[in-house]
C-alpha cells in the first residue's frame, strides 16, 4: 500500500513507520522536515490544500498529528485538521484513513476514571479541557464523514500515556499506558485488517498494554485486528522473586 | 438586560439588534485584535467583555468573522470550535447566567420523516460545513454541562426564510420565519429558566405546523412563545 503519514516526525508516528516500512510505500510528511530514508514532503495539516496534494494517489492516510497546549492551535491541529484529512481521503478516493486521538472517558467530572473494563462501547466522556475536546471535535468530524462515504474505512485508535521503556523499578502504573512500540504495531494492524473483518466502515480501538488492572478491556482489539502488546510494563506491578 | 451578542452582521443578528436595542444593552461582538491571538477570541479577552453581561447570544456561525488566512469552511469550523469555546470558557468565569448558542435544525432532517423530531433528538450532521459547524457547537455544549455545569441552552433555528418571498412554494419543514426567530430568541432571553430546558439544554424554533420537522414543546410551554407565520396554514375548525 501507498501510505501517507501527516504528523510522520514525532514519537508514535516513529513506531508506526517502523512496523509499516518493511512492507508499504511510505510517504512522510510534518511541518518541519526531519531525517529520514524515506520520501518526504512539508505539510501544515491545517492547510486543506497540502492535506489534499499529499492525499492524492495514496491508498492510506494516517493522521498522527496532534498539539496540546496552544489554545488557538490545538483547534487548528486537532479539529480542522482532523476535518482536512478526512475531506482529502474522501475527496481523493482514498480507501483507507487512520485516526488517533486519547480514550475519551477522562472527563475531569462525569468521566470513567472510577470504572473498569472501559470499552470503546462506552459514551464518550470528554470535558472541556483544550486537549480532550479539541481532539474530541475532530472525531466527531471524522465519524460524520464515515457516516456519509461507506467506501471509506476508517480505524480510530484510542491511546493514552506513550511510555518507550519498560522500567526497571517498580512505580505507580498508570490505568490507561501503551508502550510506543505496540502502539506502532496497532497502526500496521489498522492498516491490514481486511474490511469484511470489521462490523462497520467506521471502528474504534482502545490499544493500551494488558494490565492486571482491567481498567482498558482489550477484547475488541485483540479479536478483530489481533493485537497483542509486547509492552507490559510488568517491572511496575509484578512482584520480583 | 445586558446582552453580549455575536454574528450581528447576518440577517438574524441585525434583526436581533434592532429588536432587543430598544429595551436592552447589547454588545456586539465580531472580534478585535487581542493579544494573545489574532482576532481577540480568546477567553482572557473575552472575560472583560462579558463582565456584567446578563446574557450571551452567540450567533456567529450565522456569520462567521473572516480569520486571516482561512477559507470561508476552514472559518465556519474555527468558529464552531476553537471561537465557541473560548466564548464559553469565557461566560463560564464570568458566571453569565444566560448563554444561547444557535445552532440549526439542519443536521436534524436526516431522520426519517415519520419521526416527530423533539429536543432529545442529538443531531446527525451530513458533511455539509454548516451542520458540522452546528454538530460542534452542540458538542462543546454537551461537555460544558458535564464538565463544568455550565448549562448554555442550544437553540435551534428552522431554515430562516421570510414568509412572503416564499410565498406560493410548497411548505418545506424547515421553514422560520425570520421575525419568528427573533421573536423566539427574544422570548427565550426573557424566559424564566424552569428546572430543565427540554431535557438535554436544547429548544427547537420552527414554525407551529403538524407538519413541521419539529414539534415546539418547550418553545410554547416555558418560553411561552409561538411562532405566529403557517406559510398558508390553518388549524382545521373541527379540532376539539
Amino acid at each position: 500500500m501507498k501510505i501517507a503519514i501527516y504528523g510522520a516526525g514525532g514519537p508514535v508516528a516513529a513506531s508506526a513507520i517502523r512496523w509499516l516500512e518493511a512492507d508499504h510505500e511510505l510517504l512522510l510528511t510534518d511541518l518541519k522536515p526531519f531525517d529520514t530514508r524515506h520520501p518526504f514532503r512539508e505539510c501544515d495539516v491545517t492547510d486543506p490544500l497540502a492535506v489534499a496534494a499529499v492525499a492524492a494517489g495514496m491508498d492510506c492516510l494516517i493522521n498522527c498529528t496532534v498539539m496540546r497546549p496552544h489554545d488557538v492551535l490545538a483547534f487548528d491541529v486537532n479539529t480542522r485538521g482532523a476535518y482536512n484529512v478526512v475531506r482529502a481521503a474522501v475527496d481523493h478516493s482514498v480507501p483507507r484513513l487512520i485516526h488517533t486521538g486519547p480514550a475519551q472517558i477522562f472527563s475531569p467530572h462525569g468521566g470513567y476514571q472510577l470504572d473498569r473494563r472501559t470499552s470503546e462501547a462506552m459514551p464518550p466522556h470528554v470535558g472541556m479541557g483544550l486537549y480532550a475536546i479539541s481532539k474530541y471535535l475532530g472525531h466527531e468530524l471524522v465519524e460524520a464523514f464515515c457516516r456519509q462515504h461507506p467506501e471509506l474505512t476508517t480505524v480510530i485508535f484510542y491511546y493514552c500515556g506513550f511510555h518507550s521503556e519498560d522500567g526497571q523499578e517498580p512505580r505507580w502504573m498508570s490505568n490507561f499506558v501503551v508502550h510506543e512500540d505496540d502502539a506502532g504495531q496497532a497502526f500496521k494492524l489498522g492498516v491490514e485488517v481486511p474490511r469484511e473483518r470489521l462490523p462497520s466502515n467506521c471502528e474504534t480501538f482502545q490499544i493500551s498494554a494488558d494490565l492486571p488492572l482491567g481498567y482498558v478491556d482489550l477484547t475488541k482489539a485483540k479479536t478483530l485486528l489481533g493485537y497483542q502488546p509486547r509492552h507490559n510494563f510488568e517491572s511496575a506491578w509484578r512482584r520480583q522473586p | 438586560m445586558k446582552i453580549f451578542l455575536t454574528g450581528a452582521g447576518s440577517d438574524l443578528g441585525r434583526s436581533l439588534v434592532a429588536k432587543l436595542q430598544p429595551d436592552h444593552e447589547v454588545v456586539a461582538f465580531d472580534g478585535l485584535g487581542g493579544e494573545r491571538d489574532p482576532d481577540g477570541w480568546h477567553h482572557e479577552d473575552l472575560r472583560p467583555l462579558l463582565a456584567g453581561c446578563d446574557a450571551v447570544v452567540h450567533g456567529s456561525l450565522y456569520d462567521p468573522p473572516p480569520r486571516a488566512g482561512l477559507d470561508p469552511v476552514q472559518t465556519l469550523l474555527d468558529t464552531a470550535s476553537r471561537r465557541t469555546w473560548h466564548l464559553l470558557t469565557a461566560a463560564h468565569q464570568e458566571k453569565v447566567r444566560r448563554c444561547l448558542l444557535l445552532t440549526s435544525l439542519e443536521p436534524l432532517r436526516h431522520y426519517p420523516a415519520e419521526i416527530w423530531i423533539s429536543e432529545q433528538f442529538h443531531s446527525e450532521p451530513s458533511t455539509d460545513p454548516f451542520e458540522l459547524a452546528c454538530h460542534l457547537v452542540e458538542t462543546l455544549a454537551i461537555e460544558s454541562r458535564r464538565d463544568w455545569q455550565y448549562r448554555p441552552l442550544v437553540v435551534r433555528l428552522g431554515r430562516l426564510v421570510r414568509a412572503a418571498a416564499v410565498a406560493g412554494q410548497p411548505f418545506d419543514p424547515l421553514w422560520l420565519d425570520l421575525d419568528d426567530a427573533v421573536g423566539a430568541i427574544e422570548a427565550i432571553l426573557l424566559a424564566e429558566e424552569p428546572r430543565q430546558w427540554g431535557g438535554r439544554g436544547t429548544i427547537h424554533v420552527g414554525t407551529a405546523r403538524p407538519d413541521a420537522l419539529s414539534r415546539l414543546g418547550p418553545l410554547e410551554r416555558w418560553a411561552k412563545f409561538t411562532p405566529a407565520a403557517r406559510f398558508g396554514w390553518q388549524p382545521s375548525e373541527d379540532v376539539a
